[in-house]
């Protein structure tokens, strides 16, 4: 040996520092085992072995626990009666193995599905009816089934080995010349004509299933089995779908069960795109993206990518690329014509490029022709003058139509409770309500997170939600951010403790123009425990604006945080507060930031907290706001001198009447702001807290009287 | 300072609110291992977005309330229970024709191998850990662990292929080892200190 050896201190700092260069520590190591033995130890790297050799070991291995073991020296197992001689992929579904026929020594391939999946009965099933259906295709350009080993666990697919490789193979090296892709289009669509006249639609074609033989032939693969599988064709081998390209159709994105044929040409249309520029057409960082992406962005135009590309196939393959299954080419047979003619297939519309809200700005030409069958000429003229009341006036027409009150707004869809539209809505959607008496279906409001969204009237509506129940939960549980705008919350209770109405959880909540109403059926029997109407539980924010709440008994927002730093902000402006107090609590947040601008309370209490006190500050900022609060305005169940140094109350241009004064702590009673803010109560008066004078005419009124002390 | 001591594991650090980035982590982690298994056991792909969501809900709130105890096994071990549960509930709930009675149900979950899971879960940290070391580090460095820890190749053929010092290569395959046992040490906090 010619160096020390190397000690743990210095082995651990080789480690550590990724800069750290010291060619005198790797020639030792070079040369002395023991020192190399001792750094791996140091790394963990037989731990590391020991957990990860499944992991780390490749997607050939852990295939080949399927197969059995066979004497023969050129082979590396046997599958059935197949000898097999060489792993060639694995994908999310399948492995697919070289292999010898018996008796024979033809070359073939085997395809294996995924143990996992085997097991699965009716997964088997499928597979093996598909495969027996896509069995009887005959035609040059389709790759042939020789055999369907049914019986076998797990089954497989005997095909022809094709040598030559698969379309994917060959776009690793870029796009193809356009006669290329003109072959590989015509072919493929020979193929479909065929498959699609036997009645099977293919509904994976992607470049890896179009393989290229070296002899120059173009075939598709894999009939039919995508059918049995649903979206785990859609997986690598390790579950992320991050970055692959994909080719399906946007009936497909969208979970449909129903295929038509159609959805073949889509994909060609996706293949024929690669190949002429390079890149799939749509792409996505997660199935959610890339589902929408298919569903509703154009591509990038093929002539700005590839401007050699002939029109006549940009065309052709903008075509095949239509969201709409009808407004693709019609069959299999007219775009094979296409290509044997070189030729499109017709004028193009620039509107079937696109879904969704991109659709909206194009598609109002074209829906016109169609509308014009329902709508009088007046309407039209309407339509074209009034520019900026256009998507309105077409969702006004179409909720007509379908009898359906809820719609969102730049989508076509209309639907009748509000359930569906909530399900059908993407994060940061709008659903609007046209309709005064409006269904909410049976789970009344419920946001899951990931989805914020915006709920709100349709101009000139006013719609009540009509609250019946005793006791029921929250009728909204919301779980992402929230804004609601336009609604009365109309709740008549009978029993002792009606519930909240709106229950916000970990997300933000804005309610603008909401009117909230809560009275008992008999007005002999107002509860004495009410809940608040809304609650927030961690919720970072809640809005209000020009809300209104006549709820006698009932608080407004009762707050709830479980974390121990949590935060709320509370905003209110220009609201109206009749009944309960403004805010309780059940568990405070420990800060809790409430502004008030412009708003009226003629309440029991304005914060009431029950059990605790904000724990880390509670700030107030009240600006011009007129204040009658029966009892005190603020109430907290801590001695003041806990209480004194959390609270800190900026106020200005605010009328207060507090005929029981500011603030009632555990200890003392302070009747007025001076220890916070120069602010003045006015002279004690005398203001009845009358439930009986509770306003009951009718809720579609405006204008309700709003109750102003005497000067 | 022991990076693995101080720093806190993502499992500790999803239990804080304001540590959003911490759940960003988490779900990036293991989601793709709870899609492929809900995947494979025949969850429709339409509905496979929400039963992730649901073990991951299940999950985040058994751990914000401190209902999982690491004391009683790995959270590996725990998530495969969330996991199939969720699959199972799913397939009670949707009673396609082979999910038709308990019995099939019961069968479903029996068939259920430990030994499966375990190695998807392995894969899925494995793959985690590479798509977070790998970045980091030098395109040779990255080589000569890939080489000889996965391909099995020797260090002398190795150090002969990429152009470096046998030393160099040992080198960095126990650099890049160490870094991927912590990158995996950060998430669960489980069976890899330092020895």
């Amino acid at each position: 040996m010619n160096t020390p050896h190397l000690d743990d201190a210095l082995l651990q700092r080789v480690l550590r520092d990724d800069t750290l260069h010291l060619p005198e520590v790797e020639a030792h190591l070079e040369q002395c085992a023991e020192c190399r033995a001792r750094l791996e130890h140091l790394s963990g790297a037989d731990e590391f072995r020991a957990e990860f050799e499944a992991s780390v070991e490749s997607e050939e291995q852990t295939a080949r626990a399927i197969l059995q073991p066979t004497s023969d020296p050129g082979c590396i197992g046997t599958l059935g009666k197949y000898a097999v001689r060489q792993w060639i992929a694995t994908g999310g579904t399948s492995t697919v193995w070289l292999a010898v026929a018996p008796g024979s020594d033809s070359i073939v391939a085997l395809k294996v599905l995924q143990p996992l999946l085997a097991i699965q009965k009716d997964h088997r099933a499928r597979f093996v009816r598909e495969a027996q259906a896509a069995m009887r295709l005959k035609d040059p350009h389709i790759l042939p089934l020789l055999e369907v080993e049914a019986n076998h666990s797990p089954p497989f697919l005997v095909m022809p080995f094709v040598d030559g490789g698969t379309l994917q193979d060959k776009l690793q090296a870029g796009p193809l010349p356009a006669e290329e892709v003109v072959r590989i289009g015509r072919a493929v669509a020979q193929a479909l004509v065929a498959a699609h006249g036997a009645g099977i639609i293919h509904r994976d074609i992607k470049p890896s299933n179009i393989l290229l033989s070296s002899s120059g032939e173009v075939l598709l693969a894999d009939f039919g089995i995508a059918r049995a599988f649903d979206g785990a064709t859609l997986l690598t081998q390790t579950g992320s779908f991050l970055g692959t390209p994909q080719y399906m159709s946007p009936e497909q994105a969208a979970g449909e069960r129903e295929l038509g044929a159609r959805t073949d040409l889509f994909s060609l249309g996706a293949v024929l795109y690669q190949c002429c520029t390079g890149t799939a057409p749509f792409s996505g960082m997660s199935f959610q993206e890339l589902a929408r992406s298919v569903q509703e962005s154009a591509p990038v135009p093929i002539k700005q990518v590839q401007p050699t590309t002939p029109l006549w196939l940009e065309n052709l393959i903008s075509h095949l690329l239509a969201k709409q299954p009808a407004d693709r080419p019609a069959s299999a047979a007219d775009v094979l014509r296409a290509f044997e003619q070189q030729a499109d297939l017709g004028r193009l519309d620039a509107g079937q490029m696109l879904g969704g809200a991109a659709k909206w700005r194009m598609m109002t030409a074209r829906w016109l022709r169609r509308a014009v069958v329902l709508m009088t000429l007046a309407m039209i003229v309407l339509l074209w003058t009034e520019r900026t009341g256009r998507t309105s006036f077409v969702n006004a027409a179409l909720c007509g139509l379908s009898g359906n009150a809820y719609y969102i707004t730049g989508k076509w869809q209309t639907f009748g409770l509000l359930d569906e539209a909530i399900q059908a809505a993407a994060p940061n959607d709008v659903i609007e309500v046209r309709a005064n008496d409006p269904a909410t279906g049976r789970g009344g409001i419920k946001l899951r997170p990931g989805k914020p969204l915006t709920l709100r009237a349709a101009a000139g509506f006013r719609p009540v939600l009509p609250l019946q129940a005793a006791g029921f939960p929250a009728l909204g549980v919301l779980e992402s951010n929230f804004i609601m705008e336009g609604f009365v919350f109309n709740h008549v209770y009978r029993g002792p403790r009606p519930g909240r109405l709106l229950h916000v959880k970990g997300a933000s909540l804005k309610l603008v123009n909401c009117r909230f109403v809560r009275q008992p059926r008999n007005p002999e029997t107002l509860a004495n425990t009410l809940s608040a109407l809304i609650a927030g539980t961690d919720s970072p924010r809640i809005e209000l604006v020009r809300c209104q709440f006549y709820a006698p008994g009932s608080p407004v927002i009762a707050l709830i945080s479980e974390q121990p730093e949590g935060r709320t902000e509370v905003v209110l402006k220009d609201s109206h507060v009749w009944g309960g107090a403004v805010f309780c609590d059940v568990k405070p947040p420990a800060h809790l930031a409430v502004t008030a601008t412009g708003c009226e309370f003629s309440s029991s209490h304005v914060l009431h907290f029950k059990q605790a006190f904000p724990a880390k500050q509670l700030t107030a900022d009240f600006q011009s706001n007129l204040i009658q609060s029966v009892g005190a305005a603020v109430v907290a169940p801590w001695p003041l001198e806990k209480v004194r140094p959390l609270m800190e109350w900026k106020g200005a241009g605010n009328e207060w009447y507090l005929p029981d004064g500011f603030l009632l702590t555990q200890d003392t009673r302070q009747p007025d702001l001076t220890s916070w803010s120069h602010e003045t109560v006015s002279d004690r008066l005398a203001m009845p807290f009358d439930a009986q004078a509770f306003p009951t005419q009718s809720l579609s009124e405006e204008g309700l009287p709003i109750r102003r002390p005497k000067k | 300072m022991d990076p693995l001591l101080t720093r806190r594991t993502l499992l500790l650090r999803i239990r804080t609110p304001d540590d959003g980035g911490a759940w960003t982590e988490f779900v990036g982690l293991y989601e793709p291992l709870l899609r492929k298994y809900v995947l494979l056991r025949g969850v429709p792909l339409q509905d496979v977005e929400d039963v992730v969501q649901e073990v991951l809900k299940t999950v985040t709130q058994a751990i914000r309330k401190f209902e999982y105890d690491p004391e009683r096994g790995t959270f590996r071990d725990w998530l495969f229970i969330v996991c199939r549960s969720h699959v199972t509930k799913y397939r009670r709930q949707n009673r396609t024709e082979s999910f038709a009675n308990e019995k099939v149900l019961e069968e479903l979950a029996a068939e259920e191998k430990q030994a499966d899971w375990d190695v998807e879960y392995r894969r899925r940290m494995f793959e985690w850990a590479t798509e977070r070391v790998r970045p980091l580090v030098q395109e040779k460095t990255w080589n000569a662990f890939w080489l000889t820890a996965v391909d099995d190749k020797s260090g002398p053929e190795v150090a002969a292929t990429l152009g470096m010092s046998v030393g160099a290569v040992h080198v960095a395959r126990s650099r890049i080892i160490a870094r991927m046992r912590e990158a995996i040490a950060s998430a669960t906090g489980e069976a890899y200190e330092q020895p």
